[in-house]
């Protein structure tokens, strides 16, 4: 796993500049130390770029621009990295792609798509090897998978030479200039270079937004804002309902109360960056009267505060949609989970009784079962294959004849495996039982075929 | 519950039956299922013997009625007769909890469709008058499929009120051997002692209508059934009822074997007990020796069964 965290983090300093490393490393170290931290972490992305501000002049506009810019590329980047490393936890194979679509927004060039294609075969690749390790298999990549890797070295072979020398950018600079604030309308947009990809515009040189991205912004500012009172009313509801409830009813392991900390945190530096980055793209005037407020408090009624006389800003107005985008999103996310704790909390603890009923039996064991027993058909694909019409007692019978060797495994398996896929759940125990019967069984085949 | 009362009831009837273990299974499993069940095969396989052992080991009321040409309807719901000045009803055979009904197919299609009432609803009217049944209500009706003449071949609309139909067959070497053994000395059905009560059986049917049928095995045997309608070789493939009967004979087959969640496996070995009775050949086909029997059986071997898919 750490070659996988060793990938995306080579993936994500190709990408960004070196200001942000500090933030994605201790991201990815407390991603890999805390595993069951993992789902705070991934909320607590906003608070990770907080360390941008240490020495930065709050009156110096073109600086703060910049510190907001960088604050969402960080911000972005650690959520597409969490949900890609969410995704690869499950051993999905389309894991390491939000990370690519991020990457691709964030440098658009034909070599960072072909790194990210290549990033993405050997993600593939290595998963699957520990998977065949894990479960002591043979492992054997699959053509489908080699041709995949192969069309992937050939992009990055093409793209590395795009890229033209392969020139990380090591300075504060941004892929997207933010331009000065003070811009006269009807200006041209960003141009779009041969190659099709977004150009920096000439420093100093004003850039108006079309109008159909100031109407974009404006709508997703007005949900924003409204979106933030209700998100701040649930939580507090929320803290009050955990405040009144007797300690001896709180959920025992505290979860509840770290995801409300943690939540409140994140929302709180999610409107910090959104007021940052409303204010360094308003209009000069309003730069002045909204440091204050943003940077000394932080609250996220703050960013309605630059709203009033001020347009938003000029720039790259697909970007500032963007971003504006994610934090309506992630403040919806919020929103959505407050709202779920509310429901849910009763309904976990019936649920954890029930569980506790069932003598610990549980989806999460019965799944792996299931992939167990995949694993094992996965087996005998290319040996007895199962057909289509049979039943797996059916299977387990016919194998009985033809492979004795494996008939009592394989009829443990299945005896294992039946209740789960037509009855319901299973418990630890027969997770692992089935886990070991199809290593037991991956050992039998491979003795058997070096016998003959 | 149910598996341990399987097994005295069963243990019981094999007093009696001798080599029809999956006979005696199937014909549990339509009987708790809540059907009825149509015995056919050659005189003298034990079919009779089966259903008063069943009855008589479930503690349950049994009356046998032989169908014949001049069996009126009257002769088996029961009649109303002037009696002191009134008409007082007198119940038929069929106010009974197992009822055999013997040769089924030598009686008039009126006698027979007189049957159907009590079969499907549970009731009798007579004279106007309906009466309910008792709880449980069970037939059993034989019928032999070689000597044909002067029969009334089942309608398909009865047929498809029988649950399943099963056929005994013939004991093995070893296991008729056992049979004379036996029948040496007292018949056995004459010394056979309930191991079960009415109300036993009722909470036992009521527990089959909880073993869980995951949606997908449900959609596994509505494609069976189906799939009897789109075969080149049936004239007539099996009705929505016949869904119906294959599910619940499944849910108790799971039921007897100790489970409370249907297999696939189920759902097979009830195909085609409770299919086969349902289609109608093609005569063509059927002269070229194809039966019921082998379309279910290639229709099994082409549905696919709902399992893992692996990539």
């Amino acid at each position: 796993m750490i070659v996988l965290y060793g990938l995306a983090l080579a993936l994500f300093a190709l990408v960004t500049p070196p200001a942000l490393w500090p933030g994605a490393a201790a991201f990815v170290i407390a991603w890999a130390l805390f595993p069951r931290w993992r789902a705070h972490l991934a909320w607590a992305a906003p608070l990770f770029p907080l360390y941008l501000l240490y020495g930065v002049n709050l009156q110096d506009a073109a600086a703060m621009k910049q510190l907001a810019w960088l604050a969402i590329r960080l911000t972005s980047g650690l959520l597409a990295f969490a949900y890609s490393a969410a995704l690869a936890e499950g051993s999905a194979r389309a894991a390491p792609l939000p990370f690519l679509l991020w990457a691709l927004l964030s440098r658009p060039t034909g070599g960072v798509l072909a790194l990210g294609l290549l990033a993405w075969a050997g993600w593939v690749y290595l998963l699957n090897r520990r998977e065949s390790r894990r479960l002591g298999t043979p492992f054997f990549p699959q053509r489908r998978a080699l041709a995949l890797a192969a069309a992937g070295l050939l992009l990055a072979a093409a793209g590395l030479a795009t890229l033209g020398g392969f020139a990380p950018r090591f300075s504060h600079t941004p892929a997207h200039t933010l331009e000065a604030p003070a811009l006269p309308a009807n200006t041209p947009v960003t141009p779009v270079g041969g190659d099709g990809s977004r150009q920096a515009p000439p420093a100093g040189r004003p850039v108006a937004l079309p109008a159909w991205q100031q109407q974009a912004f404006r709508a997703l500012w007005l949900l924003t804002s409204l979106a933030l009172p209700v998100l701040l009313a649930l939580l507090i509801a929320l803290w009050w309902r955990m405040l009144k409830t007797p300690a001896e009813k709180r959920p025992a392991d505290r979860r509840s109360l770290e995801l409300v900390l943690l939540s409140l945190l994140s929302v709180l530096a999610g409107g910090f960056w959104l007021a940052l980055f409303a204010y360094t793209k308003g209009g000069a005037a309003g730069a002045a009267a909204g440091a204050a407020p943003a940077a000394a408090g932080g609250a996220p009624g703050g960013p309605a505060a630059p709203a009033a006389g001020h347009t938003p800003g000029n720039g790259p107005g697909l970007v500032l949609i963007l971003g504006m985008l994610g934090v309506l999103l992630l403040t919806l996310f919020f929103a959505y989970l407050a709202y779920r704790l509310l429901r849910t909390e009763p309904l976990a603890a019936a649920e954890a009784a029930e569980a506790g009923a069932k003598g610990g039996r549980r989806p999460v064991f019965a799944g792996r079962v299931r992939a167990a027993y995949r694993e094992f058909l996965r087996l005998m694909r290319g040996r007895v294959p199962i057909s289509r019409s049979e039943t797996p007692r059916e299977y387990a019978a016919r194998l009985a004849r033809l492979r004795p060797r494996l008939s009592a495994a394989v009829r443990e398996l299945t005896g294992l495996y039946e209740p789960v896929r037509y009855g319901g759940l299973a418990d630890q125990t027969e997770a692992e039982r089935a886990e070991a019967l199809v290593r037991r069984i991956a050992r039998e085949l491979e003795n058997e075929e070096e016998a003959t | 519950m149910i598996a341990d009362w399987y097994a005295r009831v069963k243990t019981n009837i094999e007093k009696v039956i001798v080599g029809q273990e999956a006979a005696i299974e199937l014909l549990l499993a339509g009987f708790l299922a809540g059907g009825h069940v149509l015995l056919e095969d050659v005189p003298g396989t034990g079919k009779t013997m089966l259903a008063r052992s069943l009855a008589r080991s479930l503690g349950l009321e049994f009356k046998r009625v032989q169908f014949t040409p001049d069996l009126l309807p009257s002769d088996l719901t029961g009649v109303n007769v002037w009696q002191g000045g009134e008409f007082r009803f007198v119940p038929g055979p069929v106010f009974t909890q197992v009822l055999l009904a013997d040769e089924i197919n030598r009686a008039t299609p009126k006698t027979q469709s007189a049957l159907l009432e009590a079969m499907a609803e549970g009731q009798v009217t007579v004279d106007g008058e309906t009466r309910r049944l008792a709880q449980p209500f069970f037939v059993v009706a034989t019928q032999n499929p070689i000597e044909m003449d002067g029969t009334f071949p089942l309608p398909e609309a009865q047929l498809d009120r029988f649950l399943m139909r099963l056929r005994l067959g013939y004991p093995d070497e070893e296991g008729e051997a056992r049979l004379l053994e036996r029948m040496r000395g007292l018949h056995p059905i004459e010394e056979l002692e309930p191991v079960s009560d009415a109300g036993e059986v009722l909470e036992a049917r009521r527990r089959v209508l909880e073993v869980r049928v995951e949606p997908e095995l449900a959609g596994y045997a509505v494609r069976l059934v189906r799939a009897t309608r789109a075969e080149n070789d049936v004239a007539l493939g099996a009705s929505p009822r016949a869904a119906l009967d294959l599910q619940r004979t499944a849910m108790a087959l799971a039921a007897v074997a100790g489970r409370d969640y249907l297999l696939p496996d189920d759902v097979k070995k009830a195909a085609g007990p409770v299919l086969e009775h349902r289609l109608i050949i093609r005569p063509e086909v059927r002269l070229e020796g194809t039966d019921a029997a082998a379309v279910i059986e290639r229709i099994l071997r082409a549905v696919p069964v709902p399992s893992e898919e692996v990539g």
